[in-house]
């Protein structure tokens, strides 16, 4: 695809960037005008919900992603509880075929969802791990008390190791 | 540009991702095996991080020097004065100093202690899961966990909230 215009000249590639900046204008867009739409319903921390969902949906796509392919054997399924029911119905070496869908290296497997699970639990867990320290005020009656959390600091923590090591990791992928 | 950032990494590709091979970034993301010094370097890495993480994150001191704030975020906003007791101790009118010390004095204790100790398991947590291969990666799962039990713990607050509305309207 060759387009001439009167003072400049493209080739096939040079629509890309365009695109990229497409697609980044229309999605921050989209998700500007979400942003409003749920601010008007009082939800706080809008952009982190769409962090906490874009984790969730990735958890979901890599457990039920009906998307084959091949990697040798036949297509397989990408996702890891589709795949191991197409692996239970089709493939004759029951006993592999389970093994294959738990630790195959090539695609998302059982064993890194159930780790996946775990983990989770485990965070939820340590969430609720607090020290309560008692109060009461004596002139209305009212008592509460305050929660010292063991995770207190936890989200600037995450935050600081989600942005230096990971745009490293990140570093080639985008260039 | 390799002639100047070679330090940072190299690369090697592989069909399905990226690996580093060489370089900083080698050094700090999540080895093959235990058995390593790689794996050494990158567990004392993530958890060194994760205790600074933490120790900066408290040097905000504004709340631990004031627990009157404190009370007011307990009561939600709701402008009441309070007398505050610690370990449910009885405290009058006079001796509302002393109780302001007592809890001063309990949240200095616990505060720091919560904060670097709470990052270290949380470097832990985070190692295991890069380990064994969390979808998304560590971080990713961890900040998404962060993020729902901090809705939770907000719609929690909102009902604690009402039931305090309630309480004061029935003392007056």
């Amino acid at each position: 695809m060759q387009i001439q215009w009167s003072w400049i000249e493209c080739q096939k590639g040079d629509w890309i960037p365009f695109l990229v900046f497409l697609q980044v204008f229309g999605a921050s867009t989209i998700i500007y005008y979400l942003c409003i739409v749920l601010e008007s319903y009082g939800i706080c921390g809008i952009y982190i919900l769409f962090v906490a969902s874009h984790a969730c949906q990735n958890v979901f796509w890599h457990a039920l992603s009906p998307v084959t392919k091949d990697v040798g054997r036949g297509p397989e399924f990408e996702g890891s509880i589709i795949c191991l029911v197409h692996v239970l119905f089709t493939w004759e070496d029951k006993h592999f075929g389970i093994h294959e869908s738990f630790f195959r290296r090539s695609q998302p497997n059982l064993a890194s969802l159930a780790i996946t699970v775990l983990i989770f639990v485990l965070m939820t867990y340590l969430h609720g791990v607090r020290v309560e320290i008692p109060l009461r005020s004596p002139s209305t009656g009212i008592h509460g008390s305050y929660r010292i959390k063991l995770l207190y600091t936890a989200g600037p923590s995450i935050s600081a190791q989600v942005h230096f090591p990971l745009s490293l990791v990140s570093f080639p992928l985008t260039t | 540009m390799e002639k100047y950032f070679w330090w940072l990494g190299i690369w090697e590709i592989r069909p399905t991702h990226l690996r580093p091979v060489s370089g900083l970034i080698y050094w700090i993301t999540a080895p093959e095996n235990f058995r390593s010094w790689r794996f050494i370097v990158y567990t004392l890495f993530v958890l060194i991080f994760a205790a600074i993480g933490s120790w900066v994150a408290i040097l905000d001191q504004e709340k631990l020097e004031n627990p009157d704030k404190l009370a007011n975020d307990l009561l939600y906003g709701n402008k009441v004065t309070m007398d505050i007791n610690v370990n449910g101790e009885n405290a009058s009118n006079g001796d509302r100093h002393k109780s302001d010390a007592l809890l001063k004095e309990e949240i200095k204790r616990l505060v720091p202690m919560a904060a670097i100790f709470g990052g270290i398991v949380l470097g832990l947590v985070c190692i295991a899961s890069d380990m064994f291969g969390v979808i998304g990666g560590a971080q990713g799962m961890l900040l998404a966990t962060n993020i729902i039990y901090s809705y939770y713990e907000a719609w929690e607050k909102e009902k604690a909230e009402l039931i305090v509305d309630s309480a004061l309207s029935e003392w007056r």
